[in-house]
Formats: structure tokens, C-alpha cells, sequence
């Protein structure tokens, strides 16, 4: 994991408000807003460091079979294992259409050490059931705006994406400013790059998924 | 996030221009929705496994050779209908055309060990009509959402999130973009009506693009609004 950057949610703030006072001295910003602009510009960039390493974001926790995704889920990172008799035995990950075939048919019977998950109800589901998991998954970073979260939370991003992020935030909050007519196109432009930018990251996820899960490679199922 | 959140999103980003004017907290509320209902085909093709449901349901009537099940409310497409019994654990999907070729041929199923059902509208028909409940797994959608206090965008705690986290911040630009066209649109300016008959064109292709039969497997997902 790379040198994590050092400013907080407040810090982050006040940097945003330096940039913004260059173009314009006399407005009064939201600190409201400038949060939530600094969360998603935070986000976009992270989807970007992700997708550029994606082990540096991987992390893991136990859950059990039927629990819900943890609340800060993003993606499954195609990495869960079972422990049976102190072996580790990876999960393989199936579709939806194959539960009843992996339920029952005895050449491809879910077993302790040949074991599935699927991901449905918005919950973990192990087959067979009732196992408890390691689950490797992108979390959310944490979240920066609304009046319970205070100024000294920090998120887990890199150093290097410091200036990245503060000069993005104050692009989406200049927008505010601008006349009706582009801010419109603004707005129009911001929401396009937001969507490629997020169609490259779930895509990007498929791909790292199949280049470096230790499902794909151990094979020991 | 909540819905009250976002509508509070789109409110504040309205704040310092003329959009303001003629955007109430009712009108904001409506743009949220069309901006949900606009993502949610892309949502689905970014993943898939978000919007998949499973729920056990119990047969509804039956005639002499195929019985009843009401679909949920929240039904969208079928994935898997597991069925006790059957060989692969499953019954089949088919079309209404194939399963009715199929039906009358016990070489080819609706027996209980090779069962078939069809998706018709409101209800899943299934053969034999010995099978009394089975467990649907499926894609689920929303509709309208009124309530303020529905979450959006938060899974987890045995709640279902209405869409995943990732399109927050494109949910609240879409309804604020909505938002300027609509105040666009109520300006009644000559030098506007080219640029009202643009937006008219642009939701035109949006309401188009959004209704676009799905392809859920090996689908591009879309890059622009």
C-alpha cells in the first residue's frame, strides 16, 4: 500500500476553498457542498487508482452464508476462501443459472472443498450452505459528507492522488456558479465522464479479476 | 443515501442559478426518480448480481396438467426456477411457443423430473402441475419512489439499496441536468426555441435510449447520457 495522503475531510475542505478562491473571492461556498463534491471527486479517483492496482484496495473480512453484503461494498474481488480441516479451498464464483445444477447434479456437487458462492438479496450465499468465508471485496472509501461525520475523518487514498482530488472537487463546485446555460452543458459533460470513468472501472474489475484472482490461479478445485 | 439526501443534493447544486426559481422539493423529487429510472438499465449491465432476488412462492391454482404462480410485484426477468425433484434442480425457462410444443411431449419434459414453465405477464405457469411451490430466482425493479426515507444507494443491514453506490454522484448530475433543461424549457425567450427543440431532442433520445430491450449478456454499457 502506497504513502496514504494526509489531509482529512476538513483539510481537504479548506484546500478546495483555496483553489475556488482563486477564481472567485467574493462568493460564498457551501461547506455542505463543497464536502459532497469532494467525496465524489475523491470516488472518481479512486475508481481510477482501483482499477491501476486493485490489491492496494482489496480487503477481506469473514462473513457467513445469508449474511448482507457489508454496508461499504463495492465489488466482489473474486477472492474468498473456505477453510476445511486447516485447507484452504477457494470459492468458485457462479451465476445465477447454475445454482440448481451445482445444487444437485452429482458431477458438479458444491461440496467442503469444492465450494461456490453467489451473491443474490444483495447477501453472501455459499453453496453448500451455512459455510462461513473469508470474502475479498472492494470496500467504499469511508464517506465524507453530512453533518454526523466530522471534519477529522480520513479516507485511505494514496498521496499522489492529493491534488488530483482538490482540483476535481473544485470543478464540480464551480459549476455552481456558472451562468444557467453552461452550467447545463456542464453538468451534461461532468455526468458523461463520470459514466465512462465508471463503465472503465467495472470493466476494469472483470479484467483484473480474471488476471489476478487466486481463483483462476491456484485451481486446486 | 436516502432519497430525502438526494433530492437535498440536487436542491443545493440549483441553489445559485435561475434553476432555483421553478424547483420545488415535489419537482426535485420527481427528476430523482426519472434520473434512477434512466440508470437503472445501465446499473443492471454494470452488475448484474446487484438486482438478482430469490423468493420461495407457492402455487396459485392449477388445471389438470400445469399449475400457477403469481410473480412478485418487483418482478423484472427470470434467471432460475428451482424446482425440488427435478433433475439439474431446475425447471426450464422457455418461450411461450417452445413450451407449448414441449408441454404435450413427455420425452421432451414438463414431467416432475424434467419440468418446464413459461413467464407470462403477472404469473409463471409451470408443468406438471404437481409442483406446489418453487423458488424464483430473478432480476428485480422499482417503481416510483414517494417515500422519502427509501434508501438509494446504501446496501447491506438487510435493506435493499435501489441502485449501487458507484451512481450516486450520476443520479443527482442527471437530475440536476433535468432540472436546468426544465427551467430551459420554461424560458420564453425567441433566441430559446432552437435551444428548446435541442433538449425536446436530447429527452427524446433519452427516453429512447432507455427503453432499448436489454441484452444482458456480453452488452456494452453505455457511455453517455
Amino acid at each position: 500500500m502506497p504513502a496514504q495522503s494526509l489531509y482529512n475531510k476538513g483539510q481537504r475542505r479548506a484546500k478546495v476553498k483555496t483553489l475556488l478562491m482563486a477564481f472567485a473571492q467574493d462568493i460564498q461556498y457551501d461547506d455542505a457542498l463543497i464536502d459532497a463534491n469532494v467525496e465524489y471527486a475523491r470516488d472518481y479517483v479512486w475508481r481510477t487508482y482501483v482499477i491501476a492496482n486493485e490489491s492496494d484496495f482489496r480487503k477481506y473480512i469473514s462473513i457467513a452464508d445469508g449474511a448482507s453484503l457489508p454496508s461499504d461494498f463495492t465489488a466482489y474481488a473474486n477472492d474468498a476462501v473456505y477453510v476445511n480441516n486447516g485447507v484452504e479451498y477457494p470459492l468458485s464464483y457462479i451465476d445465477t443459472e447454475e445454482i440448481g445444477t451445482r445444487k444437485t447434479n452429482p458431477y458438479c456437487l458444491a461440496s467442503n472443498t469444492s465450494p461456490s458462492i453467489f451473491f443474490e438479496n444483495q447477501k453472501v450465499n455459499t453453496l453448500p450452505s451455512g459455510l462461513t468465508i473469508t470474502l475479498g471485496y472492494y470496500p467504499r472509501q469511508p464517506k465524507m459528507f453530512g453533518s454526523t461525520i466530522p471534519d477529522a475523518t480520513y479516507d485511505t487514498m494514496p498521496y499522489q492522488s492529493e491534488s488530483a482530488i482538490h482540483q476535481l472537487a473544485a470543478e464540480y463546485t464551480l459549476e455552481q456558479l456558472l451562468p444557467e446555460e453552461k452550467a447545463y452543458l456542464l453538468t451534461q459533460q461532468q455526468a458523461a465522464e463520470v459514466l465512462t470513468q465508471n463503465k472503465a472501472f467495472y470493466e476494469g474489475l472483470f479484467d483484473n479479476q480474471m488476471l489476478n484472482s487466486r481463483t483462476e490461479s491456484s485451481g486446486s478445485v | 443515501m436516502t432519497l430525502d439526501n438526494m433530492i437535498y443534493q440536487v436542491l443545493i447544486r440549483c441553489k445559485h442559478t435561475a434553476t432555483a426559481v421553478s424547483l420545488d422539493q415535489p419537482t426535485a423529487k420527481q427528476l430523482v426518480n426519472k434520473a434512477l429510472q434512466f440508470y437503472y438499465p445501465i446499473a443492471l449491465r454494470a452488475d448484474q448480481t446487484f438486482y438478482t432476488k430469490s423468493v420461495t412462492i407457492a402455487q396459485a391454482s392449477q388445471t389438470t396438467n400445469e399449475g400457477t404462480f403469481d410473480l412478485p410485484t418487483d418482478f423484472y426477468k427470470g434467471l432460475l426456477v428451482e424446482v425440488s425433484g427435478a433433475k439439474e434442480g431446475a425447471a426450464r425457462i422457455l418461450g411461450h411457443r417452445e413450451y407449448i410444443n414441449v408441454a404435450n411431449n413427455p420425452f421432451q419434459g414438463g414431467t416432475a423430473a424434467n419440468p418446464v414453465c413459461r413467464i407470462d405477464t403477472t404469473v409463471l405457469k409451470l408443468r406438471p402441475q404437481s409442483v406446489m411451490s418453487v423458488t424464483l430466482h430473478y432480476i428485480w425493479t422499482f417503481q416510483f419512489i414517494d417515500d422519502e426515507t427509501t434508501e438509494i444507494t446504501d446496501p447491506g443491514n438487510g435493506h435493499f439499496a435501489i441502485i449501487p453506490w458507484t451512481f450516486e454522484q450520476p443520479v443527482i448530475l442527471e437530475a440536476v441536468r433535468l432540472a436546468r433543461l426544465r427551467h430551459n424549457l420554461l424560458v420564453d425567450n425567441p433566441s430559446d426555441v432552437s435551444k428548446g427543440l435541442q433538449t425536446l431532442s436530447d429527452a427524446i433520445n433519452a427516453i429512447r435510449d432507455a427503453n432499448t430491450p436489454l441484452r444482458l449478456y456480453g452488452a456494452e454499457i453505455p457511455t453517455t447520457s
